[in-house]
């Protein structure tokens, strides 16, 4: 028997995002990077529980917020202060005792480039998914 | 006043409705083929057996150890039929783990449907634990190169989510970076989508394509 599901407020014949935990850390940006060089910055959040999911969000110091997942490269105006014609770009990684987000930042110039110091919150909203594996 | 954030859920709010999960593995040499031309992701689909499209959610593995969100070396997006996995490897094996999550305001259809998800559980929901309530939630059309934002009024920065038509008909995960886009592959139709979630809104920003595209965002408290 089907189910219409549109409007539904909640429903016991679908799974849900089971909002497990609400964890942080910061990574500080700072520093030079070299000419067609990146410098990369590592934020760690240990958690015990082997393939999980989360929502990666980065927030800078003016409350912005972005959605790491999915979006490879951080866009101009959002949460990370370009020095210059830089790129940064984000990638959280999962293993079985931590989420590890690392924030590269490259250089494409021909002249090194000082960064912005600048300090980035990360928030993983982590999930009990329905996987056949937990 | 209730702290919504600190119940369980509430009658109130909506929540996110997981409708199918897909986890397996794939041989990309053998069961990839390119999604457009030279230099183009590779791609695999999978029927989801409802007639719209979902959202997607993964996240995927070279070795079946280490996960990466979407958007790393592999993506997902959905259209009517299909659950669709790009890649930009070009050989070994993804391990894949894929949510597809239901649209409410896809359209006004509301169809009947069969929920699978594809594992054996007993219990879907557990009032012991949190689960993400969504504040507000819609699909607006948006022109080629345009920005709209979002207003709340809400206490603090909420969190959110955004999936857009980087094709028609197409619903992608928000991405965005123009050339240096991965994703990106069809510098004349393929538009993009970021946003930034703020103290008083949310900005969506909309670049590429030759005719406007729906937009669907969650804000979620």
């Amino acid at each position: 028997m089907g189910i219409k599901l549109d409007g539904v407020i909640m429903s016991s014949q679908t799974g849900a995002y089971i909002n497990y935990a609400t964890l942080t850390t910061t990574i500080s940006i700072s520093g030079t990077v070299p000419s067609f060089d990146v410098l990369n910055f590592d934020g760690t959040i240990p958690y015990g529980r082997g393939n999980s999911i989360a929502d990666v969000y980065l927030q800078s110091v003016n409350g912005n917020k972005v959605l790491a997942n999915n979006m490879q490269r951080i866009p101009s105006g959002t949460v990370y202060t370009f020095a210059g014609s830089e790129t940064c770009s984000v990638v959280t990684t999962y293993t079985n005792v931590a989420i590890n987000i690392e924030i590269t930042i490259f250089n494409g110039s021909v002249s090194s480039l000082p960064l912005i110091s600048q300090t980035i919150s990360v928030s993983a909203v982590i999930y009990d998914a329905p996987f056949s594996s937990l | 006043m209730v702290d919504t954030t600190k119940i369980s859920f509430a009658t109130e709010f909506p929540i996110d409705k997981i409708v199918k999960v897909f986890e397996g593995t794939l041989n990309v040499a053998t069961q990839f083929s390119p999604i457009g031309g030279l230099g183009s992701p590779n791609y695999y689909r999978m029927p989801h057996g409802f007639t719209r499209p979902v959202f997607t959610q993964l996240i995927s593995s070279s070795d079946g150890a280490s996960y990466f969100d979407g958007g790393f070396y592999n993506l997902a997006f959905s259209d009517s039929t299909y659950v669709y996995i790009l890649t930009l490897q070009t050989t070994g094996t993804i391990y894949y783990k894929l949510l597809c999550s239901w649209m409410d305001n896809f359209d006004d259809s509301n169809p009947s449907v069969e929920v699978d998800l594809g594992y054996k559980k007993n219990v879907l929901f557990d009032s012991r634990t949190n689960y993400q309530k969504i504040f507000d939630q819609n699909m607006v059309s948006m022109a080629i190169n345009s920005s709209r934002t979002i207003p709340y009024t809400l206490a603090s920065v909420p969190n959110g989510k955004a999936y857009f038509e980087a094709f028609e008909g197409q619903v992608w995960p928000a991405n965005a970076g123009g050339t240096g886009n991965p994703w990106l592959y069809d510098l004349t139709n393929q538009a993009e989508l970021y946003f930034v979630i703020k103290n008083s809104g949310m900005d969506l920003n909309i670049s590429g394509g030759t005719t406007s595209r729906k937009v669907w965002y969650r804000i979620y408290i």
